[in-house]
C-alpha cells in the first residue's frame, strides 16, 4: 500500500469518525441556532432623540445575563432600537425600560412598549432554497464528469464525485454540531463554498489522473 | 526592450487609475454637493436591513351594511365609520374557532410564500408559530415592499355569483384554472384584460349561465322541490354597473370594441332576462355585475380591466394591477384572514465595523499570499502583486455595473475568486521561470488546462444566475463575473506584464 493510499484511508476514517460524532452531537444537542432563527421575543424602545446602540446593548446585556442578546436599529433614524432575546420577562422588559429612561432622560413607558413572541424558523425551511440548484447542479456536474473523463472509468468518476462533495458538506456541518458554533445566516454561505470548493478539486484530480493516463497511453505506444 | 518596458509602464499606470476609481472613486459635483460618480454597491437584506412584519390571525367580527352585506371586518372598518356609516357588527367571526387548526396555519404559510414567489421576492425568511399560526415575515426592503405587504395577506376568495342573491355562488376558487394579465392594441389604444381560464365542471355550469339553461334547470329543480320561491326585486346599490367587454376568448380576438352595458335594445333586453345576471367578485371587491351577450364555450372570460388607452403609465398601472389580482386568485383563497400586527424597518446587525475588520482579515491574508510572491520572485513578484490589485478592482467595478447584489454568498464567492486568481497568477509566475521557446506553448497548454478545470462550475454559476433566490443567484453572478473576469485577465494583462 502506497503513502497516498494510507493517507487517503486515515482522511476517510476521521471523516467518519467527525460525521459519526456530529450526528450524535446534533441528535442529542441539536443545532447551536443563531438567535435571528431560533425562538425569540422582541420590544421596539421609540425615544424622540436619537438612542446610542452600544449604550442600549450594555443595558440589555447586563439585564438580560446569560442570555442571548442581539440590538438592531429600526426605522429610517436613529430612535428606535429592537431588542431581541431568547426570553424577556415582564420584569426584564420593565428593568430594561428604567435603565434606558435613566440612561437618556426618554420617558418611555412600559405599557407603549409591546412584547412580541417569534417563532423559530425550522432548519429545513433554511436549507431549502439551496436544495434544488444544489441537486440541480450536481447532477448535471456528474454528468459532465461521466462524458470528459469516462477514459478514468465511470465507476471511480460516479464514486469520487458523488462520495466527495456529500462527504465534505456533512463533515462541515458535524463540525458545527460538535464544536456549538452558531446555525445562521453565514453557515449556508460557507456550504455553498465549500461545494464550489469540492468540485474544482475534483475537476482538477480527474483532470490529473486523465492526464497522466494519456501520458501512459502514449509511452506505451512508443 | 525600451518599448517593452513603456508598455509595461503603461499598464501599470492603467491598473493605478482602475484602482483609484475602484477604491477611492470619481468624485464630481452633483446639486450643490461632492459625491462619488463611481456607481454604489448594492447590498443584499442581510447587509442592508429588512422589514420585519408579524402577521397574527384575525380575531375580527364581520361587519354589514345597511343592508345585511357583508362589506368588511373589525380589523379593518372602525368603530366611527361603523358609527358614521350605520353599519352593524356582528358577533360573527371572520376566522371561525373550528378554522383554526394546523392544517389552516400551515396551508396560509404556504400560500404566503407562493405569492411572495410569485411577486419576485427572493430573499426571505418565513417562521410561524404552529400554537397560535403567527408568522414571522422579513423581506429585502425596496420600492416594491409596500406593494407585496398590501396584497399576501388578501384572502383571494373569487366567486362569480348571482348579482340579486349573495348566497348563490356558482364558481368559486375552485373552478378556476388560470387567471392571467393580458394586453391588445388597436387603433383606439391599449386596453389590459383579466383572462380568467376555468376548469372543465365551472366551464360547463358557465355554458349554461351564459345560454340561459341554468336558469331553466334551477326552475325545474325548484318546480320538483315543490319550493316556492319569490324573486326578490332589490338589486344592489354597491354593485357597479360598469363598462365592460366580456366575451368568449375566440369573440374577444374578433371585436375588442364591443361593449355590454344596461342600455341595450329591447330585444336583447328580452334576452337577458332569460339570463342570469352575475357578479364576479374578489373578497368585499365586486369587480363586475353583468350578463353575458354571447354563450361562453370555452370556459375563457376575458375581463377588460380599462377603457383603451395610449398612456404608458396607465397601461402599466392597470397591467400591474391585473397580474397581481391573477397571482393572488392562482395562489389559492388563504383558509384564515391574518392581520399585520407588526410592521418594522430593522437594520442589519451586521453592522459597517464588522464588515470591515471582515475585509481586513481577507486583505491580510491577501498581502501575506503578494509578499510571498515578492519574496519568492523579487520584480516579477512585484509585477504579479500589481497586476492582482488590478484584478480586484476590476472586478468590483464590474460587480458594480453588473448590478451584482453583495450578499454574505456573494462574499464566500468573492474569497473563491480571489482565491483562483491567485493560483493563475502563481501558474504564469511559474511558467516565467521557464525558456522563452517554451513560454509560449506552457501558456498555451496551461490556458487550456485552466479553463477544463474551471468549467464545471463557470457552469454551475450560470444555473445558479438563474436561481430565483437572491442569495444563490448572487453568489452565481460573483462567481461568474470573477471566473470569467480572472482567466482573461490573467492571460492578457497579468502574462503580458510579466513577459517582459
Amino acid at each position: 500500500m502506497n503513502k497516498q493510499k494510507k493517507a487517503n484511508i486515515i482522511c476517510i476514517i476521521i471523516a467518519i469518525v467527525i460525521i459519526i460524532a456530529g450526528a450524535i452531537f446534533g441528535y442529542i444537542k441539536g443545532f447551536n441556532i443563531e438567535l435571528m432563527y431560533s425562538n425569540r421575543q422582541e420590544i421596539v424602545l421609540t425615544h424622540n432623540a436619537t438612542l446610542d446602540i452600544n449604550k442600549v446593548k450594555e443595558i440589555a446585556s447586563s439585564v438580560l445575563e446569560n442570555k442571548k442578546v442581539k440590538v438592531q436599529k429600526v426605522g429610517r433614524f436613529e430612535n428606535s432600537v429592537q431588542i431581541i432575546s431568547t426570553e424577556i420577562s415582564d420584569e426584564e422588559k420593565q428593568n430594561i425600560i428604567n435603565k434606558v429612561n435613566e440612561e437618556f432622560g426618554s420617558n418611555i413607558s412600559n405599557d407603549d412598549v409591546e412584547k412580541v413572541s417569534i417563532a423559530n424558523t425550522r432548519i429545513r425551511d433554511i436549507i431549502k432554497p439551496y436544495i434544488i440548484p444544489g441537486v440541480a447542479t450536481f447532477i448535471i456536474i456528474l454528468l459532465y464528469f461521466i462524458i470528459i473523463y469516462n477514459k478514468i472509468g465511470i465507476k471511480a468518476i460516479i464514486l469520487k464525485g458523488v462520495f466527495i462533495p456529500i462527504v465534505v458538506e456533512l463533515v462541515y456541518f458535524a463540525l458545527i454540531a460538535i464544536t456549538r458554533l452558531p446555525f445562521g445566516r453565514i453557515t449556508s454561505s460557507i456550504a455553498l463554498g465549500l461545494y464550489i470548493v469540492s468540485i474544482i478539486i475534483l475537476t482538477i484530480c480527474f483532470q490529473q489522473e486523465k492526464e497522466k493516463l494519456l501520458k501512459n497511453n502514449q509511452k506505451e505506444n512508443d | 526592450m525600451k518599448e517593452k518596458r513603456l508598455k509595461l509602464v503603461a499598464e501599470i499606470l492603467a491598473i493605478l487609475v482602475v484602482c483609484l476609481v475602484s477604491f477611492v472613486g470619481v468624485y464630481g459635483q452633483n446639486t450643490n454637493k461632492i459625491v462619488n460618480l463611481v456607481k454604489g454597491y448594492d447590498l443584499s437584506k442581510d447587509l442592508k436591513g429588512y422589514r420585519e412584519l408579524v402577521f397574527k390571525v384575525s380575531d375580527a367580527t364581520e361587519v354589514l351594511d345597511s343592508t345585511g352585506k357583508y362589506i368588511g371586518d373589525t380589523d379593518i372598518i372602525t368603530d366611527s365609520s361603523i358609527e358614521r356609516a350605520s353599519y352593524q357588527k356582528t358577533e360573527n367571526k371572520v376566522n371561525s374557532d373550528e378554522s383554526l387548526t394546523l392544517e389552516n396555519y400551515k396551508k396560509s404559510k404556504t400560500i404566503i410564500e407562493e405569492r411572495l414567489k410569485s411577486l419576485n421576492v427572493q430573499d426571505y425568511n418565513i417562521s410561524m408559530d404552529t400554537s397560535n399560526g403567527t408568522i414571522t415575515l422579513q423581506i429585502p426592503e425596496d420600492e416594491d415592499t409596500e406593494h407585496t405587504i398590501s396584497n399576501i395577506l388578501q384572502v383571494a376568495k373569487f366567486e362569480i355569483r348571482d348579482s340579486e342573491d349573495n348566497s348563490k355562488v356558482y364558481i368559486t376558487n375552485d373552478g378556476i384554472k388560470k387567471l392571467s394579465a393580458l394586453y391588445n392594441t388597436t387603433n383606439e389604444g391599449t386596453t389590459v384584460y383579466l383572462q380568467m381560464e376555468f376548469n372543465k365542471d365551472a366551464a360547463n355550469k358557465l355554458k349554461e349561465l351564459s345560454t340561459g339553461e341554468y336558469v331553466t334547470k334551477e326552475s325545474k329543480d325548484d318546480e320538483e322541490d315543490t319550493e316556492n320561491t319569490t324573486e326578490e326585486d332589490t338589486t344592489d346599490e354597491n354593485a357597479v354597473e360598469e363598462e365592460v367587454n366580456m366575451t368568449s376568448d375566440e369573440e374577444s380576438s374578433e371585436n375588442n370594441s364591443e361593449v355590454t352595458t344596461e342600455t341595450e335594445d329591447s330585444e336583447e333586453s328580452e334576452t337577458e332576462e332569460e339570463q342570469k345576471k352575475i357578479v364576479i367578485a374578489i373578497d368585499t371587491n365586486e369587480m363586475i355585475t353583468t350578463s353575458f351577450d354571447e354563450p361562453i364555450n370555452d370556459g375563457i372570460i376575458d375581463l377588460s380591466m380599462n377603457q383603451p388607452s395610449n398612456e404608458a403609465d396607465k397601461i402599466s398601472d392597470t397591467l400591474r394591477s391585473a397580474s397581481t389580482i391573477s397571482l393572488l386568485v392562482n395562489s389559492g383563497n388563504m383558509p384564515l384572514t391574518y392581520k399585520i400586527t407588526s410592521n418594522n424597518y430593522v437594520k442589519t446587525d451586521i453592522t459597517q465595523d464588522a464588515l470591515q475588520k471582515t475585509l481586513i482579515v481577507i486583505d491580510l491574508v491577501v498581502v501575506i499570499g503578494l509578499v510571498l510572491f515578492i519574496i519568492k520572485y523579487k520584480l516579477r513578484g512585484l509585477i504579479a502583486c500589481i497586476a492582482y490589485i488590478g484584478f480586484m478592482a476590476m472586478d468590483l467595478l464590474i460587480i458594480r455595473y453588473t448590478n451584482t447584489q453583495i450578499s454574505i454568498e456573494s462574499l464566500v464567492a468573492a474569497i473563491i475568486i480571489l482565491a483562483i486568481n491567485y493560483t493563475l497568477t502563481f501558474r504564469v509566475l511559474k511558467i516565467q521561470e521557464q525558456d522563452k521557446e517554451k513560454r509560449k506553448l506552457l501558456y498555451n497548454s496551461e490556458a487550456k488546462s485552466w479553463i477544463i478545470k474551471l468549467l464545471p462550475v463557470f457552469i454551475i454559476s450560470i444555473i445558479f444566475v438563474f436561481i430565483k433566490w437572491a442569495k444563490i443567484a448572487t453568489f452565481g453572478m460573483f462567481m461568474f463575473w470573477g471566473i470569467l473576469l480572472s482567466v482573461i485577465y490573467t492571460y492578457l494583462l497579468t502574462r503580458d506584464m510579466l513577459d517582459k
